[in-house]
């Protein structure tokens, strides 16, 4: 071989370094140049000098020819990424990529997907949006919880300082006594002051009276929320002091409503109740500290102060002092306290207190508990989820195998394919995430509002419905964690160093990546916890369906409802107001005259009260019940009970069965009788009459047992409070209108009850100023309002489930279809051999059904678990729970696997061996 | 294919393989890649060299970009050997070629003012 030749051969070897296009297109000129010179060389006779020139020729070709293949690359991105625009759509220049490996294309690519796998994206996306909306409500509500936010100038240093009893663990607000105290030492507090809460009737003239809920406060209140008046002045603390004519400050909304936002109205006098007070000022818009205030009168307090524990119940607010922290503040305010402990033991033994935030529960700087309790089960309810949820968005990535493969191909970084599908699963996370807080938003200010529709005064002003901003920021937090399970995940994993050598062969055949160990356990599990919360699920139904049911039949439409109560009268007691006893008499003298007019309107049938009225949320308390003489007295967990006046079992039509009704010496203090029901008499008697024997609440102190009630009759059950069981055991005493509290009236009326509302205040304010009607709605309202969070409760469990099912499902046929792909080639194969189509579905589907048989196991062990560890529960009542829930889980089971199977069976031998 | 940019500044600096092949090429002749090898050699009087990989590397990026033109071998092409491609500087590629001489003639000018080299023509 001559030198000339062999020095062609290792320059054209070297011109291989060039990309396959650039060599075809040039390789035989720059041969020929090369061969050109190489002879020029030669002729010359300059044969060393040749021989540099292959050598550096040759390596020049390599250099040359790798730095065209790097450009040769970068032009095959830019080609691959026009044709992604081009199958997109639409024929749009690039964005300006995004940074990690992202662009603006693959968030259109995530539309897409979304669009192009609508069983996917339905199911994922409600899965994400449940537990992103979860997350959020939660976080939002939490934030509330501990921490809430005030409006006003220095809001997170305003502080509440509690007192709380240790052995009952019952806050104690009979604190006036102690705040006079703290106000003249406690240093680490400024501007410390107290309120309470008073409903007052606000009567001007002829206008109808409107209950305003007022607080009677220390005049610190305005300095510590530094919020100017709109009209006149605040309460000064000149107004505080025993003697001082009675003024007034309206809210806002007040002012507008019932004087018409006159700039005249400070220094008129308005009715607040029985009392005649001079309004001073009108606060601005929105201003309603404390808490849900609309009017606001000084609270006096005698020169001579308190005995401790005694006066009015109280709440305590303050501002913490520049530089003073919630912890140092809580340490004064405890020496004080314990000071006052080892003064007057009798009272403050066990008393301690607390300094919270302001309308929240944080005791202190931020604690890990809050963060926790804020925050974890957020991330729990995520994860399980992003568990469901991955199983789906894997199974697609596992059958985009081909498209990832060519993406390779053409030269896409590992980089550029995690991004993308990270951007994909963002795309859903984040349609989900705006779906989810809606629902939020929406689900917030209905719970709040509901929440609140029952109690005077509304919302508390810090507390806007809806959600916050920083909600929001921590949703978006949430969407991406989401995203960067579900996308980043999987495509760590497909685009893996073992996964990549398969995907660049892809195309010759089925799909190359496996359903691995981790998500076929995520599978399992998932299966499991449906099984697991199917039963509590239909349960839970069930129940509420079956209680609404009951609940309709009784005529609660009839009945007209109202929360009297009644002003009392200030006195020169130390507490400055009138004496228990002559209020309670003044009490019940007014309820009868009360009773006595309404009773006399036409379309008035009955008129009743009690402590509460059929349907209202129950009084639960334990007690124990003498079921025969001389025996000892069984224990009742669950005892339903409420006081009842005259004439209530009339009014509600509940016949007597056995014994007597109540007469007006069971209503004194000393009257020891109750009557039961029959549901009570089933339970607890065996079957024998319970008249006779004795019933008593359970006692906290076993020195001091509440006293034992003699049972004189029984009544008929109502029917409004239904239990697994059948109705509730219910006692009811003999209630009188002096000390009932609450007492809510019962007006059982001929046509519609609205009608009559406008006249019980027309005689309420004719009787009484002072006396207060609140809520007044029909008993039909007040049933719907207790049964609500009752069916949606179940109405949201169901949803849960029935997704948790939807997802099992879903689940199983991502695996199942990916299953198939695989095995394409195999299928066909065995099929071409002869093989049966019952032995083709055995091979396949045996791994679904030992999937979903391991979830149902693992479920229904469970299950058993639960009921082995709860004595309340028995195995037989579970039993057919059991047999359902895994009947109807390996159905849902099968019935995903049928499309593939379809599918499977369908493949033909031909088309399996084109792609071998 | 890189679209053919109008703007000459958008490619300059140019790299010196493409610089010395721009200036190899006369206004309106026609060279196969030898004959620019050849004319690389004889503008610089035998200084600088052009080796073929760098030469075809050179030759396809100017191709794309629009300074040279292709055009199948003529056919009074007595060469023999395999049939060639000949290469033509595009008006384009001449302003280019331009552009890149002037920011070298700014930077003469420089080195001129600071006495690196002298004035003179040599």
């Amino acid at each position: 071989m001559s030198l000339r030749s062999t020095a062609t051969r290792i320059f054209t070897l070297a011109t291989r370094a060039f990309p396959q296009g650039p060599r075809h297109d040039y390789a035989a000129e720059i041969i020929e140049a090369f061969e050109r010179e190489l002879a020029s060389q030669l002729q010359e006779r300059r044969r060393w000098r040749a021989l540099v020139f292959v050598v550096a020729a040759s390596l020049d070709a390599v250099k040359s020819g790798l730095g065209e293949r790097r450009r040769s690359r970068r032009s095959a991105r830019a080609a691959a990424d026009a044709y992604m625009v081009e199958i997109g759509g639409r024929n749009e220049r690039r964005g300006k990529g995004m940074r990690m490996g992202m662009s603006w294309l693959d968030v259109k690519l995530g539309f897409r997907m979304l669009i192009r796998y609508p069983g996917l994206t339905l199911a994922a996306g409600l899965a994400l949006a449940i537990a992103i909306g979860i997350g959020a409500g939660w976080y939002d509500l939490t934030g509330d919880l501990f921490r809430p936010r005030l409006p006003l100038p220095g809001g997170d240093t305003i502080v509440e300082v509690e007192m709380r009893n240790a052995v009952s663990s019952e806050d104690e607000r009979r604190l006036l006594h102690d705040f006079l105290t703290w106000r003249q030492e406690v240093r680490s507090i400024e501007d410390l002051g107290a309120y309470r809460t008073l409903e007052r009737n606000l009567i001007l003239g002829d206008a109808r009276p409107e209950p305003v809920t007022a607080a009677e406060t220390t005049a610190s209140a305005f300095r510590l929320a530094s919020v100017p008046p709109v009209l006149g002045r605040p309460l000064l603390d000149s107004d505080e002091l025993p003697g001082a004519a009675p003024v007034v400050v309206l809210g806002y909304s007040v002012w507008q409503r019932r004087l018409g936002g006159r700039t005249d109205a400070i220094g008129q006098t308005v009715q607040l109740g029985r009392i005649t007070a001079t309004v001073v000022g009108v606060m601005p818009e929105g201003f309603a500290f404390p808490v849900n205030h609309r009017m606001w009168m000084p609270l006096q307090t005698p020169a001579s102060g308190y005995p401790p524990l005694e006066g009015v119940p109280i709440r305590v607010f303050g501002r913490l002092a520049p530089g003073v922290t919630q912890a140092q503040a809580y340490a004064e305010v405890t020496a004080l306290t314990e000071r006052l402990a080892a003064a007057s033991p009798r009272t403050h033994e066990h008393l301690r207190p607390r300094v919270l935030a302001y309308g929240g529960e944080s005791p202190g700087d931020r604690t890990w508990l809050e963060l926790i309790i804020k925050n974890l089960p957020v991330l729990l309810v995520l994860l399980v989820a992003c568990a469901n949820v991955g199983t789906l968005i894997y199974a697609r990535t596992a059958t985009r195998d081909a498209e990832i493969g060519m993406r390779y191909a053409l030269g896409a970084t590992r980089g550029r394919i995690v991004g993308q599908l990270f951007v994909e699963a963002l795309v859903l996370a984040s349609v989900a995430a705006v779906v989810g807080l809606a629902a939020a938003n929406w689900a917030l200010k209905w719970g709040m509002a509901a929440y609140f529709s029952g109690q005077s005064g509304g919302l508390p002003f810090w507390m806007n419905p809806g959600l916050k901003f920083t909600t929001v920021l921590y949703a978006t937090g949430l969407t991406i964690t989401g995203a960067a399970i579900l996308g980043g995940l999987p495509a760590l994993k497909v685009t893996g160093a073992r996964a990549q050598a398969q995907l660049r062969n892809a195309g010759t055949g089925g799909s190359t990546l496996k359903f691995g160990a981790v998500w076929t356990t995520a599978m399992i599990a998932q299966v499991a916890l449906t099984v697991i919360c199917l039963p509590p699920a239909m349960g839970i139904s069930h129940e509420a369906l079956r209680d609404r049911q009951i609940r309709d039949r009784f005529p609660a439409e009839e009945y007209l409802t109202v929360r009297m109560d009644l002003d009392r009268e200030a006195s020169a007691t130390p507490s400055g107001e009138e004496s228990a006893t002559a209020f309670a008499a003044r009490r019940e003298a007014t309820y009868r005259e009360f009773e006595r007019r309404i009773a006399q309107e036409s379309n008035v049938r009955a008129v009743t009260f009690a402590d509460r009225l059929p349907g209202m949320g129950p009084a639960v308390r334990r007690a124990e019940v003498e079921v025969s003489a001389g025996a000892p007295p069984v224990s009742i967990a669950n005892l339903w009970t409420s006081a009842v006046g005259p004439r209530f079992f009339e009014a509600f039509e509940i016949p007597l069965v056995s014994g007597r009704d109540f007469h007006d010496g069971d209503r004194t203090a000393d009257g020891r009788t109750v009557l039961v029901n029959e549901a009570f008499a089933r339970r607890y008697m065996d079957g024998a009459s319970p008249v006779g024997r004795r019933v008593r609440y359970a006692s906290s102190d076993p020195a001091a047992p509440e006293p034992w009630f003699e049972i004189v009759g029984v009544v008929r059950d109502i029917g409004m409070t239904p239990t697994d069981l059948g109705e509730a055991p219910y006692v009811f005493r003999a209630a009188s209108a002096a000390t009932t509290y609450p007492l809510v009236m019962g007006v059982r009326v001929n046509g519609d009850p609205a009608t009559l509302a406008p006249r019980l205040r027309a005689i309420a304010v004719n009787l009484d100023p002072g006396l207060r009607l609140d809520e007044v709605r029909s008993l039909d309202e007040i049933v719907w309002t207790v049964d609500v969070p009752m069916v949606v409760g179940a109405g949201a469990i169901v949803a849960v489930v029935s997704l948790g099912l939807f997802l099992s499902a879903a689940g199983i046929f991502s695996l199942m279809s990916v299953s198939v792909a695989r095995r394409t080639r195999e299928i066909g194969l065995r099929a071409a051999l002869g093989a049966s189509q019952r032995r083709l579905l055995a091979g396949i589907f045996s791994r679904a059904l030992v999937l979903i048989g391991s979830g149902i196991a693992a479920g229904n062990l469970m299950l058993l678990l639960i009921v082995t560890l709860n004595d309340e529960i028995e195995l037989a009542d579970v039993w057919d729970a059991l047999l359902m829930t895994s009947a109807v889980m390996l159905t849902v089971g099968l019935l995903a696997c049928l499309e593939p199977a379809r599918r499977a069976l369908r493949i033909h031998p031909t088309d399996a061996l084109k792609q071998a | 294919m890189t679209r053919p940019s109008k703007d000459p500044a958008t490619l300059i600096p140019l790299k010196h393989s493409t610089y010395r092949v721009l200036l190899a090429l006369p206004d309106g002749e026609l060279l196969h890649g030898y004959a620019i090898m050849q004319a690389v050699s004889e503008m610089t009087d035998g200084r600088e060299t052009i080796l073929p990989g760098t030469l075809y590397a050179a030759l396809a990026r100017m191709v794309d970009a629009g300074l040279v033109e292709a055009e199948e071998a003529p056919d009074d092409d007595k060469s023999g050997g395999p049939r060639r491609r000949y290469y033509r500087r595009t008006t384009f590629g001449r302003a280019v070629a331009r552009a890149e001489s002037e920011r070298l003639r700014a930077l003469l000018d420089i080195a001129v003012a600071q006495k690196v080299i002298s004035g003179g023509k040599k």
